[in-house]
C-alpha cells in the first residue's frame, strides 16, 4: 500500500506571544496514512490535534508562521512549499464549528465556492455540487440558507463543501463536538458512507465513533504520538487512556471494571452484542 | 451549607425574531439544591430558557419567580448574586488583562471589599489549578484553559445557583470530569446546578433530574432513568442514551437483574449478581 | 440569528443586483440634493410601498425605523434649535423655534430615514453573494467583493457575539441600569475588548476555512456557478431609474423645485 500522507519527525511552534516563550506544539510527530484507511486521532485538549490537521494542507506553517522542523508529504508533495490552495485539492479539512466556515448564504453557493476557486468549468461545478450534496444526503437543500439548518445539517453542508473539491484525503477535525446526539449520528453516517472512496483522518474525542469507524488509532499527547494500533488494542488500555485524559468506549470500560474487581481478565468484549453474550453466559455459569 | 433559592418559570414565551418564537410556553421548576440537566437538540430553547432565570432575557409572556417573588423588577446585576451563568463560548466572557483580574471582576462588580475580593480570587486560583498562569492574559491560553478560567470567574461570585451552558464542549474527558466533579462537590454543599448539555454520559453520571426541551416547550421531565427509558420522548427530542444504558436494557430484556446508568453502577450491579451465583 | 437577507421571489428580489445598486446610488444622491421635507415624506411613503411590494413584513420596516428614528429625531430637533431661519414660532429665551428651522430639521431626520430604508431594502432583498457578483461584474476585484460579502455575512454574527458578551458581563454582576454617560462607556469597554479578541480569533478561523477551500489559488481564473445577466426587464428598470432620476434632476436644476426647504415651488 502507498502512503498518501507521510509525516516525518514534525516539530512545530506557533509564533511566540508576548510574555510567553515559543512552545513546541508538535514534538516529533511521524505518521503515515495509507490509501483507503480510516485513522482515528485522539488526544486531550491542547495535545496538538488541530495543529497537526492544519499541517497537512500547509496552513501550518505557511499561514500561521512560527518554527517548523521535519517534513510533511502529501501524495509526495512537500506541504511547506506547495501553495495551500493546491494542497487543499488533495487534503480536505472540515472544522469543528460549521458556523465559522460558512462563507455564503445558500447551500448551493457554499458548496460551489471551492470548485469556483479552482476555476473549473460551470458544467463541472454543477456536477460536483449535485454529487457532493447527494453524498451527504442534502440533495434537496440547494437553495436553503445554511444559517437556518440544524447542527447536523450544517456540518453535512460543510463536509459537502469540502467534498466538492474532490480531495482523496479527508481530515475531519472534531466534526461532531458541537452537535446534539442526533446531529452526531447524521455526521457519522456520512463519514461511514464516504469511507470506501476516501482516506480519512478523524480527529475526535468520541472514542465510541472511532471504535466503530477506524482501522487504526493514534493517540497524541503533548505533541507526541504515544499510542498507535488497531482500535481494539488501544481501547483495551483503559487505565492508560484515562491517564491521558481520554475516555475509552463505555463497553470497554465495563469489561475493564469487571476484570479489575474480579482480579482476573475474565471479560474481553468490545461492543454491545459481544457484551450481551459474554455477560449472559457468565450469569448462567 | 448553602441554601439555594427555588426558581420557577411559568409559561414563558420569548422570540428573538417575531416570526420564530424560541420559547412557546416553557415551564420549569428548579428546586433548592438540585442538579438538573436541561437537554434537547440544538435550537430547542435550552439557553434561551436558562437566560430567563437570571433576567438576562425578559419574557414577552409568562413569569419567572425566585423564592416565589416575581423577578421582573429586579436588575440582572442583582440577580447575579443568586444565579451564576457560565456561557457556552469562553471568548464571550473573558474581559481582563490577566487571569487573576478576571477572577476578581465579578466580586468587584458586586462592590465587595478589596480583602474579600482578594481572598475569593486566591481561593479560585487554587481550586481550579490556575495559580501558575495567574498573570497570563486569558486570550493567550489554550481553549481548554480559557474555558476553565471562564468557569472559575463565575465560581468566585459564589452564587447559590449555577447555570452551566455546555461547559464541557471542546474539553477532553479528563478535564470535563474533573470540572464536573467540582460542581458535584458544590452541589453536595447545597448549590443548585443547572447543566445544559448534549452529553448524556454527563447526565447519567451527575444529574438527579432531567428536563427535555423541544421547539421551545418542555416535552418531558423525570429522573435520568425515566427519561432514558422513554423511547418516544428520546425520538422526539432527538436524544440518544449512553451506550451502557443500551447494554443494560438489552441484558434486562434477556432476563438479567442488572441496573445502572453509568459504567461504575452497571459494573457494581453485575458483580453483586455474579458473585451471588458463584456463592 | 438575525440576517439581513429575507428570502423571497418578488420582482425586487429578482431584479439584477446592478440595477438595485444603480437605484441605491442614484436615489441616495437625490436625497442629498433635495431639501424640501414634503419630498422626503413622499420618498419615505414610496419606499414603504416598495417594501410591501417586495413582500417584506411591516416588522422589517419598523425595525429599520426603530433603529434610525431616535437619531433622526435628535438631529431634527438640534438642527431646528441651532439653525433658526425666518420668524420665530415659539421662543424660550434665546432658544427659537422657527418654521425654517423646523423644515430643515425635518429634512435632516427624514433624509436619514430615507437613506436607511433604501440601503436596507437593498440588503433585505439581495443575497450577499448576489451583491458580490454584482460588484464584481462592475469591475471590483473578486477578493474585495468577497470581503464585502463576508462583512455582510458576519455583521449579524458579530452583533450576536456583542449581545452575548454584554449578557456575560451583566451575569457577572455589572449593573448597567445604574451607570450613565461616561461611566457606562467605561463599563462596556472590557466587553468591546472581548469582542475584538473573539472577532480576531474568528477571523483566524475564517482564514483557515478560506484556505481549505482553495481560495486564492495562484494562476487560476476563478469561475462562477451562477452568473448574472440582464433580463429585458432589468434594462427596463434601469431605463426607468435613469429617466426618473434625470427628470427630478431636471426640475431641480432648471426650475429649482425641491431646492428650498420651505417653498416647494420657487
Amino acid at each position: 500500500m502507498t502512503s498518501l500522507v507521510e509525516v516525518r519527525d514534525l516539530w512545530y511552534a506557533y509564533p511566540a506571544l508576548p510574555g510567553v516563550g515559543a512552545q513546541w506544539v508538535l514534538r516529533g510527530v511521524s505518521l503515515q496514512l495509507r490509501a483507503g484507511e480510516v485513522v482515528g486521532l485522539l488526544g486531550a485538549s491542547g495535545a496538538g490535534k488541530s495543529t497537526l490537521a492544519l499541517a497537512l494542507n500547509g496552513s501550518v506553517p505557511q499561514s500561521t508562521g512560527g518554527q517548523v522542523r521535519g517534513e510533511v508529504l502529501i501524495e509526495g508533495l512537500d506541504s511547506k512549499r506547495r501553495p495551500v490552495a493546491e494542497l487543499a485539492m488533495r487534503v480536505g479539512i472540515v472544522f469543528q464549528d460549521p458556523e465559522v466556515q460558512f462563507l455564503q448564504t445558500t447551500v448551493e453557493a457554499e458548496v460551489a465556492f471551492g470548485p469556483e476557486n479552482l476555476g473549473l468549468p460551470v458544467s463541472e461545478i454543477e456536477q460536483r455540487v449535485t454529487w457532493a450534496l447527494g453524498a451527504v444526503g442534502l440533495g434537496e437543500f440547494r437553495s436553503r440558507a445554511p444559517a437556518h439548518l440544524s447542527g447536523g445539517e450544517k456540518q453535512r453542508v460543510a463536509i459537502a463543501a469540502i467534498l466538492a473539491m474532490r480531495p482523496r484525503i479527508l481530515v475531519l477535525d472534531e466534526p461532531t463536538a458541537s452537535l446534539d446526539p442526533r446531529g452526531k449520528l447524521e455526521v457519522l453516517e456520512v463519514i461511514r458512507a464516504l469511507r470506501p472512496d476516501h482516506t480519512i483522518l478523524l480527529i475526535t474525542q468520541e472514542s465510541e465513533a472511532v471504535a466503530e469507524l477506524a482501522d487504526r488509532v493514534l493517540v497524541l499527547d503533548h505533541g507526541q504520538i504515544v499510542m498507535e494500533g488497531d482500535p481494539n488494542r488501544v481501547f483495551g488500555e483503559v487505565e492508560r487512556l484515562a491517564r491521558l485524559g481520554l475516555r475509552p468506549p463505555e463497553i470497554r470500560e465495563l469489561a475493564h471494571c469487571l476484570n479489575r474487581e474480579l482480579g482476573v481478565p475474565a471479560f474481553d468484549f468490545s461492543d454491545v452484542e459481544q457484551a450481551v453474550e459474554a455477560l449472559g453466559q457468565a450469569a448462567v455459569a | 451549607m448553602i441554601l439555594a433559592p427555588r426558581l420557577e418559570a411559568i409559561d414563558l414565551w420569548f422570540a428573538y425574531e417575531a416570526e420564530r418564537p424560541a420559547l412557546r410556553g416553557a415551564d420549569l421548576v428548579v428546586e433548592p439544591g438540585e442538579f438538573l440537566a436541561l437537554v434537547g437538540q440544538n435550537g430547542s430553547g435550552k439557553s434561551t430558557l436558562a437566560k430567563h432565570l437570571n433576567g438576562l432575557l425578559r419574557p414577552v409572556g409568562g413569569r419567572v419567580r425566585l423564592n416565589g417573588e416575581d423577578i421582573s423588577g429586579v436588575a440582572t446585576g442583582q440577580l447575579a448574586r443568586q444565579v451564576g451563568y457560565v456561557f457556552q463560548n469562553p471568548d464571550h466572557q473573558l474581559f481582563s488583562p490577566s487571569v487573576e483580574q478576571e477572577l476578581g471582576l465579578g466580586p468587584r462588580y458586586f462592590g465587595l471589599p478589596a480583602a474579600e475580593v482578594e481572598e475569593r480570587v486566591q481561593r479560585g486560583l487554587e481550586r481550579f489549578g490556575l495559580r501558575s498562569i495567574a498573570q497570563r492574559g486569558p486570550g493567550t491560553l489554550s481553549f481548554g484553559l480559557r474555558r476553565i478560567v471562564s468557569i472559575a470567574a463565575v465560581a468566585t461570585l459564589q452564587p447559590p445557583v449555577f447555570i452551566l451552558d455546555e461547559p464541557t464542549t471542546g474539553l477532553d474527558w479528563g478535564s470535563a470530569s474533573h470540572l464536573m466533579d467540582h460542581f458535584a462537590e458544590l452541589h453536595a454543599q447545597g448549590h443548585s446546578v443547572i447543566l445544559i448539555t448534549h452529553d448524556m454520559r454527563l447526565v447519567a453520571r451527575y444529574a438527579s433530574r432531567v428536563v427535555v426541551l423541544s421547539e421551545g416547550r418542555v416535552v418531558g421531565r423525570g429522573s435520568p432513568q425515566e427519561v432514558f427509558r422513554h423511547r418516544e420522548l428520546l425520538q422526539a427530542a432527538r436524544l440518544q442514551p449512553p451506550r451502557i444504558v443500551e447494554l443494560v436494557e438489552r441484558l434486562v430484556i434477556s432476563g438479567m437483574e442488572i441496573e445502572g446508568l453509568t459504567v461504575e453502577a452497571a459494573c457494581r450491579s453485575f458483580l453483586t449478581r455474579y458473585r451471588l451465583k458463584h456463592g | 440569528m438575525v440576517e439581513f437577507y429575507q428570502p423571497g421571489e418578488s420582482w425586487v428580489h429578482r431584479a439584477d443586483p446592478r440595477v438595485k445598486l444603480a437605484f441605491v446610488a442614484s436615489s441616495i444622491l437625490l436625497l442629498f440634493l433635495l431639501q424640501h421635507p414634503l419630498i422626503f415624506v413622499s420618498a419615505v411613503l414610496g419606499l414603504i410601498g416598495l417594501y410591501r411590494s417586495a413582500g417584506l413584513p411591516a416588522s422589517r420596516i419598523w425595525r429599520v425605523g426603530r433603529a434610525v428614528l431616535p437619531v433622526g429625531f435628535l438631529l431634527a430637533v438640534l438642527r431646528a434649535i441651532l439653525y433658526p431661519a425666518g420668524t420665530a414660532l415659539i421662543a424660550f429665551g434665546p432658544v427659537q423655534i422657527t418654521g425654517g428651522g423646523l423644515a430643515q430639521g425635518a429634512t435632516l431626520g427624514l433624509r436619514l430615514l430615507g437613506m436607511a430604508l433604501i440601503i436596507f431594502l437593498w440588503l433585505f432583498t439581495t443575497e450577499s453573494q448576489s451583491i458580490v457578483r454584482g460588484v464584481v461584474k462592475l469591475g471590483v476585484p473578486y477578493p474585495w467583493g468577497l470581503a464585502i460579502g463576508l462583512a455582510l455575512r458576519f455583521i449579524p454574527t458579530i452583533r450576536e457575539s456583542y449581545d452575548t458578551i454584554v449578557q456575560a458581563q451583566r451575569a457577572r454582576g455589572l449593573d448597567l441600569d445604574r451607570t450613565r454617560g461616561l461611566g457606562r462607556v467605561r463599563a462596556l469597554l472590557p466587553g468591546l475588548i472581548a469582542l475584538m479578541v473573539s472577532s480576531l480569533r474568528a477571523s483566524e478561523n475564517l482564514a483557515r476555512a478560506l484556505e481549505a477551500r482553495a481560495f486564492g489559488a495562484p494562476g487560476v481564473r476563478r469561475s462562477t456557478l451562477v452568473d448574472i445577466a440582464f433580463r429585458p426587464v432589468d434594462w427596463l428598470f434601469l431605463l426607468l431609474i435613469g429617466l426618473g432620476a434625470a427628470a427630478i434632476l431636471l426640475f431641480y436644476l432648471r426650475f429649482g423645485i425641491g431646492a428650498d426647504p420651505i417653498r416647494l415651488f420657487p
